[in-house]
């Protein structure tokens, strides 16, 4: 393993080698660094503490499973998160929960024919003055219709690459780009709605 | 100052949208159009293409939608740092030796 100090790649041909060795010290490092934030991942996509707990175990069961197949042409972050947010989906759909779009005609109606906007996107100037900004953007979050948030959590607060976050979730990136569309502006439609005054 | 600035921008664009012929209209940007390529993954090189700066330039609605976004994105970076509670740390650190214990051969 690497010496204090030393930078160590989790995604190097050595690691990964050490990893399907069954190495206590690769495997314990491993874990150590990417345990907390499935949790917190799975937390953000509306799970409880038990269920996000149980999801990340198997997160790691299916991950120790395939990785005699893993190849690392991803990082291994991206191939572990790539697990998750299928379990994910799976519970959500074993816990018949899914969040209506009910913006999406809203969406689509932002325009006249002319691709003029009905209604003037607001200054949000003020968005930033309220102390609770990151509290309601954060809630608002939680309201997107699962594949925004989900889309939307991989691009723009994991920092996910396109073609990444594409393989993860099986859609092209024409899909990805319309479904950022819909999350960012349905994201800015209910920041308008509770922000500006 | 950035009152009249908004209040010039307005005027301008609203004085285009009167004057200039719908052939040349067309050629430029629609809002839903620039609306698009600021946010769709796929179009991000065209971002700073000169027919979107323009459009922007003169539109106070596609300005306003732009620092919208910058805003959410910016902010939503911010969403990754995370505080667990007592609760949590006991629940996981837990679960963390279960799995080490599970998944790794002794040395």
């Amino acid at each position: 393993m690497a010496n204090k100090g030393e930078t160590l790649d989790l995604s190097s041909q050595d690691f990964i080698a050490k990893l399907k060795d069954r190495n206590h010290d690769a495997i314990e490092l491993l874990i150590n660094k990417y345990h907390d934030s499935l949790f917190h991942a799975a937390l953000k996509n509306k799970l409880g503490n038990d269920q996000a707990e149980e999801v990340v175990q198997m997160t790691w069961v299916t991950f120790f499973e395939k990785i005699e197949n893993f190849e690392a042409r991803s990082h291994v972050r991206t191939y572990l998160f790539g697990i998750l947010y299928n379990k994910i989906k799976e519970q959500w759909r074993s816990n018949k929960k899914y969040t209506s779009a009910n913006d999406e005609y809203i969406i689509e109606q932002q325009f006249t024919e002319f691709g003029q906007y009905l209604s003037a996107p607001k200054d949000p100037t003020q968005w930033l003055q309220n102390k609770e900004f990151y509290k309601i953007l954060d809630e608002e979050l939680q309201n997107l219709p699962e594949n925004q948030r989900l889309t939307f959590f991989l691009k723009e607060i994991e920092g996910e690459e396109t073609q990444d976050i594409c393989n993860i979730l099986g859609i092209s990136n024409t899909n990805l780009g319309v479904l950022l569309y819909r999350a960012k502006n349905t994201l800015r439609l209910r920041l308008e709605k509770r922000l500006n005054k | 100052m950035n009152k009249i600035i908004r209040l010039m921008r307005n005027i301008v664009h609203d004085f285009m949208l009167l004057i200039l012929p719908k052939k040349l209209l067309t050629k430029l940007l629609s809002c839903e159009e620039v609306s698009k390529i600021l946010t769709m993954e796929e179009k991000a090189k065209l971002r700073n293409h000169p027919r979107v700066r323009f459009h922007i330039l003169i539109c106070q609605c596609c300005t306003d939608y732009k620092y919208q976004l910058e805003i959410i994105e910016k902010s939503s970076q911010k969403l990754k740092e995370f505080h667990l509670s007592t609760q949590q740390k006991d629940l996981i650190n837990k679960s963390k030796q279960n799995l080490i214990s599970r998944f790794s051969k002794k040395n």
